[in-house]
C-alpha cells in the first residue's frame, strides 16, 4: 500500500478501511516521516476532509484531485509552515511568504523573531487564514 | 536545496522591502484586519440577578426529557449527516450531526431493554458510534461506518445513569467538536421518584469563518488543540436557556440529567440559589450524594441532580467555570 518514489510517498488507505482498519495512525505515521518539501499523497474512498486541518497544523499544504469511481486523491506538501514558526523561518522557506506578510502589514519589527502565532495576533490577523495562505504559497 | 536557499535569500530581501514601509505601526487598512470575531453576549449570573430573557416562545431545543420506554425492545435508527446549525443566536456552523441536530437526539431506555441499534451514513465521510451506557467490544460494534454504508446490532443496557453517546472515528476530538455527540438515559428498573425531568448536554465550540459558506463558521482545529473555545452550550446553542428560560413550579423536584460531551471542558455544575438534595453520580441509585452545592460533570460522563428552588424567582444554572459560563454555558429556570 506505501510506495516511495524521489519525493513523494502515496498511501492508498482504501484496502484498510475495506478491512475494517483504521488508518488515522498509519497517516500520521507516514505523515512525521515526510521530510520539508517532500509529498504525501493519501488515497482514500471519500474526501479525508478531517486531515486538511490535522496535516495543516504539522505544516502540510493539500491539494485535492477527485479519481473516478468516487475516490480523491489528495497531496500533501510538507511547507513546514507552523503557528510555532518564526517570521523569520517562513521569511526564509517560502519566498513567496515575504509578499504575504506584506500584505498583511506584518513587520519585522523583532527580526522576525516572532512565532506566526504571536506575530497575528500582534498585528490582528486571522492566524488559520495566515496559514493556509502561506502554506498553499509555499506548495507551488 | 541550494535553489530553495538562493530563493530564500531573495525573499528575505523582499520581505524587507515589502515591511519597510509598514514597520512603523500605521494604523492598518481594515481590508488587513482579521474579520471581527463574533461573541455570544455575556451573562451577568453572579448573583442570579442576571438579565432575563423576556421570551416566552420555548428554547430552539427542548431541554424536557423524553417519556421513559413503553416496550422492552428499544428500536434506535440514527443517521449521520452533515448540517448547519446555529450555535448562538445568528452564528450559523458546519456540524457533523446524529439525525441533523447537535446535540442527536436523547435516547430514554430502562435497565435490561434490548435495545436494536441501526446507525445509517449519511455523510461524507466515515462515522461511528460509540455509547457509554453499553458493555461491549468496541472492535465489534463501534467500528468505522463508511458512506452510504450502515451497521446494526442489539445490546442490552444493565447500568442505569446518564451516559454520552458519541462518534468514536479518529481523530475523535474533531468528530465530537463538530457536533457528534448526545445523551442516553438508562431508568433503573425501579424508577426514581416522579419529577420534573431536563437534559443538559454541556459542550464546546471552536469556530474559524467556514471556507465554502459566507457567513457560516466551522472548526478551528487549531484551537481545539490549544483549549481556546468560542462558544460553551448547553444542548447545542449559547445561552439559549438564558434568553427563553425554563419554567417551572417553586418547591417540586426538578431532576437535570447532566452529560458533559466536551471535547475538553469540565462542566462544574451549579445552580445558582439550590443545593442538590441528590446527586446520582453516573448514576447509580444507591450511591446518591446528599446535599452538594456544585458537581464536576467529568468530559465523557454524566451525572443525574436533583433539587427545588425555593420561593418564586430567577434561578441561573451554570458551569461555575465562569469564563465558560460567559461564553454561553447559561441558562434561567423561573420559579413561579
Ligand atoms: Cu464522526
Amino acid at each position: 500500500m506505501v510506495q516511495q518514489t524521489e519525493a513523494v510517498t502515496t498511501l492508498d488507505v482504501r484496502p484498510m478501511l475495506a478491512a475494517g482498519e483504521e488508518p488515522f495512525d498509519a497517516i500520521l505515521d507516514a505523515a512525521r516521516a515526510v521530510p520539508a518539501g517532500g509529498v504525501l499523497e493519501i488515497v482514500a474512498p471519500f474526501e479525508p476532509a478531517p486531515l486538511y486541518a490535522v496535516l495543516g497544523g504539522m505544516g502540510f499544504a493539500h491539494r485535492t484531485e477527485p479519481l473516478e469511481g468516487g475516490a480523491f486523491a489528495v497531496r500533501f506538501t510538507q511547507t513546514g509552515i507552523t503557528a510555532a514558526a518564526t517570521v523569520a523561518e517562513v521569511a526564509e522557506r517560502s519566498p513567496a511568504a515575504a509578499g504575504i506578510f506584506g500584505s498583511h502589514l506584518m513587520d519585522l519589527c523583532c527580526g522576525g523573531s516572532l512565532t506566526l502565532e504571536r506575530s497575528a495576533q500582534a498585528h490582528g490577523v486571522e492566524l488559520a487564514g495566515l496559514l493556509a495562505e502561506l502554506r498553499e504559497a509555499a506548495a507551488r | 536545496m541550494s535553489a530553495y536557499h538562493l530563493r530564500s535569500l531573495t525573499g528575505l530581501v523582499l520581505l524587507a522591502v515589502a515591511l519597510a514601509a509598514a514597520c512603523t505601526s500605521q494604523p492598518r487598512s481594515a481590508a488587513a484586519r482579521r474579520e471581527e470575531p463574533w461573541t455570544a453576549s455575556p451573562a451577568d449570573v453572579s448573583h442570579g440577578e442576571a438579565p432575563v430573557g423576556t421570551s416566552t416562545a420555548p428554547a430552539p431545543v427542548d431541554p424536557r426529557a423524553p417519556a421513559p420506554s413503553a416496550s422492552r425492545l428499544v428500536t434506535i435508527r440514527l443517521e449521520t449527516r452533515e448540517a448547519k446549525l446555529a450555535i448562538a443566536p445568528g452564528v450559523l456552523y458546519e456540524a457533523w450531526t446524529f439525525d441533523g441536530r447537535v446535540p442527536g437526539p436523547v435516547v430514554r431506555v430502562t435497565e435490561g431493554d434490548t435495545v436494536d441499534f441501526t446507525l445509517v451514513n449519511r455523510a461524507m465521510m466515515p462515522h461511528s458510534m460509540d455509547f457509554h451506557a453499553a458493555q461491549i467490544a468496541p472492535s465489534r460494534a463501534y467500528v468505522n461506518v463508511m458512506p452510504g454504508d450502515s451497521i446494526h446490532y442489539r445490546w442490552v443496557p444493565q447500568v442505569p445513569g446518564v451516559f454520552l453517546y458519541h462518534c468514536g472515528t479518529a481523530p475523535v476530538a474533531m468528530h465530537i467538536a463538530n457536533g457528534m455527540y448526545g445523551a442516553l438515559i438508562v431508568d433503573p428498573a425501579r424508577p426514581l421518584p416522579p419529577a420534573r425531568e431536563f437534559v443538559f448536554v454541556q459542550s464546546e465550540f471552536y469556530t474559524k469563518p467556514a471556507s465554502d459558506t459566507a457567513g457560516a463558521q466551522q472548526l478551528d482545529w487549531e484551537k481545539l488543540l490549544g483549549l481556546a473555545p468560542d462558544a460553551i452550550a448547553f444542548n447545542g446553542i449559547a445561552n439559549q436557556y438564558a434568553e427563553h428560560p425554563i419554567r417551572v413550579m417553586a418547591g417540586e423536584t426538578i431532576r437535570l440529567y447532566v452529560v458533559d460531551a466536551g471535547p475538553n471542558r469540565v462542566s462544574a455544575f451549579h445552580v445558582v440559589g439550590a443545593i442538590f438534595s441528590k446527586v446520582y453520580v453516573d448514576a447509580v441509585p444507591a450511591h446518591a450524594w446528599e446535599g452538594v452545592q456544585t458537581v464536576d460533570v467529568p468530559v465523557g460522563g454524566g451525572m443525574i441532580f436533583e433539587t427545588h428552588l425555593v420561593e418564586p424567582g430567577t434561578y441561573p444554572f451554570v458551569t461555575h467555570a465562569f469564563a465558560d459560563a460567559t461564553k454561553g454555558a447559561v441558562g434561567m429556570f423561573v420559579a413561579r
